[in-house]
């Protein structure tokens, strides 16, 4: 009995509004949030392990799952302490369960698992890549998913490249996605390639800030396919080609070049694709988010693209376009109002569809 | 002994990939060689539809390893696919944690750049390298066409995959 009095007064604090615990660990960062409403922020912690993955060029699954284990508590403590707000005060987790690594994602399911039953509060499965689509309602007053609408979303990632239709519904159907590389993947192969380091696409957006994206044409896949599918890797491909056939291209003062053009390709075809699903399905929104929409000449590019074709483009500020746990608990919010809760023994899924 | 077959394209290199699906058993390990972009992914992913592998086999340089299940010869079986590109040496294989997938002798197991690992393992493996190929230079014109074509080196040291690759030549493989 004391414990369903609990739950209601939990869940129906009249006056002050939903607050949800929002936790993603799906890759490489640990992630809690404090969000209000879907909308306020109240916190948004983030511990990176950047440093303990950039020996290996990236992301290794086995050492980001320990990490994780050591951060949880201490990033969710921070989190409520940063907000203000007693963990009492929760009145709803919601966590990423997929798509993920799936030992980092069993990391954050078990602590919101954990602490919805001792609070007992419910507790939402999210969908990571949904996540990222709503970090753009978190910036954006505009958006509101309350009166019938359609977007085209794109998400561009170390992970994922595709494109999707979300409706007011929250019903995400995807109309093409990349073929081979993601679209981030291919850049931090390229920076390595180049011996940049790692990450790669924030080497490659600063380092190709002064130089010519012109310098080679490089080819632009699938631009032609008549589907809304990507191929990155063929771009990758054709840059080494050329710095094997032309060893001179390797040269110090023709890297920056060589990233700026490889780079133009790539955004190329993400904004003409995703311009030309707004002409199909006659759609005049658009969402863009994940890792690569920090990128400043996809942001730039696309920008101006939207003024062209009277396409108003969304994009979300940086901090929000990297993995975090607002998105999460924002989306919460939404899938709750829509009457979407979890059972308390949801699963983790390194792959998933909508 | 050594095998080389040229393709003038990605899907020839498939073409290729899928031929070899067919010579395949439980506990083979390959070592795919060459460069970034020389074709590797292109080659499992042909192997992979061999195997009637349903779904999108793409590189696993992100997750490390990608693992798909399949059927051969009513035996159920799996593929585990290794990206090593990002790991430099031996010793940080345990830290990394996929020892496992790498010793399992259930599997048909393809490590992607395994150069330091090829060496430590002591299994009977195959080794297929993928090189550009540059001989043609009347191509100087057309960059986006000649980056198409690769050479690639299947070597075998021990005669159970010798045997392999004998069968290999004696298939019609475009």
């Amino acid at each position: 009995m004391a414990e369903k009095n609990k739950l209601q007064k939990n869940n129906f604090q009249k006056g002050s509004g939903t607050i949800i615990l929002g936790i993603e660990t799906s890759c490489d960062d640990t992630c809690a949030a404090v969000v209000k409403n879907g909308r306020e922020i109240l916190s948004n912690v983030i511990s990176s392990q950047n440093e303990i993955h950039e020996k290996y060029g990236g992301v290794v699954p086995e050492i980001a799952s320990r990490k994780h284990i050591e951060m949880i508590d201490i990033v969710i403590g921070e989190a409520l302490f940063k907000a203000g707000i007693a963990p009492e005060k929760i009145n709803m987790v919601a966590v990423t369960n997929r798509p993920g690594l799936l030992g980092s994602l069993l990391v954050g399911v078990g602590a919101a698992k954990a602490f919805s039953y001792y609070n007992q509060i419910p507790l939402i499965a999210i969908n990571h890549l949904k996540a990222h689509i709503f970090a753009n309602i978190l910036a954006n007053n505009e958006i509101n998913f309350d009166i019938p609408d359609k977007y085209i979303s794109l998400i561009v990632s170390g992970g994922h490249s595709s494109l999707y239709i979300v409706d007011e519904n929250l019903t995400i159907k995807e109309i093409g996605h990349t073929v081979d590389d993601a679209v981030g993947e291919a850049f931090d192969k390229i920076a390595r390639y180049l011996n940049l380091g790692y990450p790669g696409g924030p080497v490659i957006d600063r380092i190709s800030k002064k130089a010519d994206p012109h310098f080679i044409e490089f080819t632009r896949p699938m631009l032609e396919s008549g589907d809304f599918n990507f191929s990155f890797s063929g771009i990758k491909t054709a840059l080494i080609y050329r710095t094997k056939k032309y060893p001179e291209l390797m040269k110090e003062e023709n890297i920056p070049n060589l990233t700026a053009s490889f780079q133009a390709a790539a955004v190329d075809v993400l904004i003409q694709k995703t311009i030309r699903a707004c002409v199909k399905y006659k759609i005049s929104k658009v969402l863009v988010s994940g890792g690569v929409a920090a990128n400043s000449r996809l942001r730039e590019e696309f920008m101006a693209a939207g003024d062209k074709h009277k396409i108003k483009i969304y994009i979300p500020p940086i901090n929000l376009c990297m993995d975090n746990a607002a998105m999460v608990a924002s989306l919460g919010y939404f899938e709750f109002r829509k009457g979407h809760l979890s059972n308390p023994d949801i699963d983790v899924y390194s792959r998933t569809d909508f | 002994m050594k095998l080389e077959i040229l393709t003038s394209s990605p899907e020839d290199t498939k073409r290729i990939g899928r031929s070899l699906s067919q010579l395949l058993s439980q506990g083979d390990i390959i070592f795919f060689l060459g460069e970034l972009g020389g074709g590797k992914t292109t080659f499992i992913s042909g192997t992979a539809e061999g195997l009637n592998i349903k779904g999108n086999v793409t590189s696993p340089s992100f997750t490390l390893i990608n693992i798909y299940d399949f059927v051969k010869g009513g035996i159920k079986t799996r593929l585990v696919h290794c990206d090593l590109y990002r790991i430099d040496s031996f010793k940080d294989i345990p830290d990394i944690g996929i020892e496992e997938y790498i010793y399992d002798t259930k599997s048909v197991v393809f490590v992607e750049w395994g150069c330091f690992l090829k060496e430590k393992i002591s299994r009977d493996y195959l080794e297929i390298k993928f090189e550009y190929f540059f001989e043609d230079l009347d191509a100087e014109d057309n960059p986006e066409a000649m980056n198409q074509k690769r050479k690639i080196i299947f070597s075998a040291e021990n005669s159970y995959w010798k045997q392999k690759l004998e069968l290999l030549k004696s298939m019609k493989l475009f």
